[in-house]
């Protein structure tokens, strides 16, 4: 299939990226210039160049996300998102008959209650569209621990069986999981990619409604030259007090930033890895990743595949629209601070990753940006750390001039030189101006009610923003950690998420933050004597926010806070109010027919006549392996189960005839610590 | 080094039961096992109740003493015995029954049906295309297109220089 020849939307997007970097590089150095006034009499020269050239790049990152806001509460106010004649939207169609998308969920050692509960959910969202026919469903397995392996299988048969979905829901699992997710995605390209023209990637964790999915068919349809469609999914579904904040600043602040992102992208839009719609034939034709040359964690395999695919889909001519006023799409969002410090940690290394293509032949302009974006969301941590310290030493170097703090005062700023107090100004504007465009938007269009009323509503900003001020400083250091670990050839490895609401205890909070903490604590007294009254207040956000890292990191990791929070109508979103059907039936009693694996899940599959029955069912006898599987049978049987390795118990159960063999011969042994062994005394 | 007693336990030629053969604690034992086992397969009450009369009448033809292989023939005849219930295997017996609500009734095979509802892979390629990745090389790239918008310039306005 070969890509449409006419992009309408081409001319209307330079010209508007145009402006966008205009708006972007001219405040940004014309704040920088008049920063070079102030600077030049009183500092060295190097300080100076230093300091302007870290200020001009920070201020436009942050100059970048307010005007993508500020467009997009224009757009948002003129009542549409789709700005452009030939909009995909306005062109879909429905679907031929033989029209099938798969939609897959990759997971790896993750909790099935909870995947099957969202796989569940889809299913049943579709079905009641009545569209069924055109979707089948995947739950692709990466997982290495046999008692995630058996759980999910079981899981599987159980939800097919209680829908009444076999042949309509697939369970398969990777027995070698080479490039993580984005390996997990391309074997299924590779095995099944021919049968379908679509597939809809979704998390773990990720829910999408029924009526979202048969309009990105539809869009799909009436779109041969769209190779990806993204939505924007909501955080929704945590109740501790550090998600339940993130929750909210994301349903608050996201449509704006949201709208403000698909103004300036059209057809160059992102990808995020899940929660959209490609197809299959180009991807797999032309979203393969590179191997970068060199070691990890630079080189080797990309970590953050997602703005890769979307840059390789756009490379080969096809489009990318972000579609966020699709709705019907949900995730959930790391439940504490040392989950999403974890999170970053990945992203951060992947995003550096992107700096590497950055030169790649034929790569748009749009999807460039977007890897240099991604990687200053991370960069941007050192290089204010940096300009702290360059402020330091201006500080010192003021000190020892004889400066005075009351030349610092808020009082005395602006009586004889009122640049400073612009500049703060200016910074403050840009940096808190999407959050006052955000409430102004809601309060409009009257939605203030779906976040508690305007009264909630506000207090929620407000406690918000002191929150997000508050941990800045901490994430600032933990993200340079990141960027020097990454820089200096420290990796990480790929691990499974934390889905649940666990609560970090103080211990875990005193070896993660106890440093920060004390480095916090210890400038709160040495400096003030040092500083002077007003020169520490300007700090003083900076100070608290590392000295209270460890009691933030506990108390917001809370699900009593949490809830606590929501009873008082604090940090509401539209989804708490009125939940859609979909994420009501993740509760647990939509789910209560999963069987119930208690203790050791291989033993239970050994054991069990009819759990050995459905995995035996689901392997294939490998003949080449049975030299192996039979001295492994027979260490199971002399020395028990326990003494297998976690490798020695993924081989047996990747044989259906050891299994079917464990099976007879447990039942079948009589001496009684062999067959408490296995759980049957 | 494990011995196994299942497969002389499937040998056909037991002696007839004698019902009224007292049994040993050591059956008691071994036969509320293998009641634990009926009970994770959801028979009907009239395939329990058989099963249950078959095992015990099996434990009392039982000549042999050594615990090991009461134990291996009396599961082994257990697995006999449900076999009998699909066509003579009881491992598709375990699965038609693990099935049954959604398994059709005139399903012989029931893990060949199970396999059939899996979706058969059908191979492509799917191999990562060249990437030119050179800063040089992308720096001639942007000196090129700069050119070219240079010259396209300069015809579209001519103020800045001659048109040829």
């Amino acid at each position: 299939m070969n890509r449409h020849p006419t992009r309408a939307w081409e001319a209307l997007s330079q010209s508007r990226r145009r402006w966008l970097t205009a708006l972007i590089a001219i405040p940004a150095v014309a704040l920088g210039v008049l920063l070079q006034h102030e600077l030049a009499l009183s500092q060295p020269l190097w300080l100076e160049i230093l300091t302007i050239a870290i200020f001009v790049l920070l201020f436009a990152w942050i100059s970048a996300g307010f005007w993508t806001a500020l467009v997009g509460f224009f757009v948002l106010l003129q009542g549409r998102t789709r700005s452009i004649a030939h909009d995909p939207e306005e062109l879909r169609r429905s679907p031929r008959p033989d029209a099938r998308v798969a939609v897959i969920m990759p997971i790896y050692n993750e909790d099935p209650t909870r995947t099957i509960a969202g796989l569940q959910a889809c299913y049943r969202s579709v079905q009641r569209t009545g569209k069924l026919e055109h979707f089948s469903f995947f739950l692709l397995s990466d997982s290495r621990d046999p008692q995630s392996w058996v759980n999910e299988e079981l899981a599987w048969a159980s939800l097919c069986e209680e829908l009444n979905a076999f042949g309509r829901i697939h369970y398969r699992r990777r027995p070698v999981n080479n490039h993580a997710k984005s390996g997990n995605v391309a074997d299924f390209c590779r095995r099944w990619g021919k049968q379908y023209e679509y597939m809809v990637v979704l998390d773990a964790d990720s829910v999408m409604a029924g009526d979202t999915l048969y309009r990105m068919l539809e869009i799909m349809e009436g779109n041969p030259q769209v190779g990806i469609l993204q939505t924007q999914p909501v955080s929704v579904n945590r109740s501790t007090l550090y998600a339940r904040i993130q929750q909210f600043s994301q349903r608050l602040y996201g449509p704006l930033f949201s709208a403000g992102l698909r103004f300036w992208q059209l057809g160059d839009g992102h990808f995020i890895g899940h929660n959209a719609m490609i197809r299959v034939a180009p991807f797999t034709r032309h979203c393969a990743l590179p191997i970068l040359p060199g070691r990890a964690p630079l080189g080797g395999q990309l970590l953050s595949h997602d703005f890769v695919e979307a840059a390789l889909m756009a490379r080969a001519g096809w489009e990318v629209w972000f579609l966020p006023e699709l709705g019907g799409s949900w995730e959930e969002s790391p439940p504490t601070l040392i989950d999403d410090l974890k999170r970053d940690r990945r992203w951060a290394q992947g995003n550096m990753q992107h700096l590497r293509l950055l030169a790649a032949n034929r790569l748009r302009s749009a999807h460039r940006f977007l890897f240099i974006n991604g990687a200053m969301s991370f960069l941007a941590a050192p290089l204010w750390g940096i300009f702290l310290i360059l402020g330091a030493i201006s500080g010192l170097i003021y000190w020892a001039h004889g400066g005075s703090s009351d030349s610092m005062s808020l009082f005395h700023y602006g009586m004889d030189n009122p640049l400073p107090v612009w500049l703060f100004a200016v910074t403050l504007t840009f940096l808190l101006g999407p959050k006052l465009l955000a409430v102004l938007w809601l309060h409009w269009s009257r939605q203030a009610k779906y976040f508690g009323g305007t009264g909630a509503m506000l207090l929620g900003v407000i406690l918000e923003s002191i929150f997000a001020i508050v941990l800045a400083p901490v994430r600032m250091v933990f993200h340079s950690i990141f960027v020097v670990q990454t820089l200096t050839g420290r990796g990480v490895k790929w691990g499974a998420q934390v889905r649940g609401d666990q609560e970090t205890p103080w211990r875990v909070a005193v070896r993660q933050f106890g440093a920060l903490s004390l480095i916090g604590v210890s400038f709160l007294f040495a400096a003030q004597p040092f500083l002077g009254f007003w020169h520490f207040a300007w700090l003083l956000p900076i100070f608290l926010g590392l000295a209270l890292s460890v009691p933030l990191a506990v108390f917001t990791s809370r699900s009593s806070w949490g809830l606590w929070a929501r009873r008082r109508r604090l940090f509401l979103i539209p989804e708490e109010i009125q939940a859609p059907r979909e994420l009501r039936e993740l509760g647990s009693e939509y789910v209560d027919f999963l069987p119930q694996v208690e203790g050791d899940a291989f033993i239970a599959t050994v054991v069990d006549p009819r759990f050995n029955a459905v995995h035996a069912a689901l392997q294939r006898d490998r003949a080449g392996l049975w030299g192996i599987t039979a001295a492994l049978c027979n260490k199971a049987l002399t020395l028990g189960p326990a003494e297998l390795s976690r490798r020695e118990r993924n081989i047996l159960l990747s044989d259906r005839q050891a299994m079917l063999t464990l099976h007879r011969a447990v039942w079948s042994q009589h001496e009684p610590e062999k067959l408490a062994a296995w759980g049957l005394l | 080094m494990y011995v196994d007693h299942w497969q002389s336990g499937s040998a056909a030629d037991l002696p007839l039961p004698q019902a009224t053969d007292p049994m040993t604690a050591e059956d008691v034992v071994l036969l509320s096992r293998m009641e634990t086992y009926l009970s994770r397969l959801p028979f009907d009450d009239a395939q329990r109740l058989w099963l249950q009369a078959e095992l015990a009448l099996q434990l009392r033809q039982l000549t042999v003493d050594d615990p090991a292989v009461r134990s291996a023939r009396a599961f082994a005849a257990l697995q006999n015995r449900i076999a009998t219930l699909h066509r003579g295997d009881e491992w598709e017996a375990r699965l038609a029954l693990s099935l049954r609500p959604v398994l059709p009734a005139e399903i012989e095979q029931p893990s060949r049906w199970l396999r059939g509802h899996q979706m058969q892979p059908q191979r492509s390629k799917m191999a990562s295309v060249p990437m030119q990745r050179s800063v040089s090389a992308f720096l001639q790239r942007q000196t090129q297109s700069l050119r070219e918008f240079w010259n396209r310039s300069r015809r579209l306005v001519p103020f800045f220089g001659n048109v040829r």
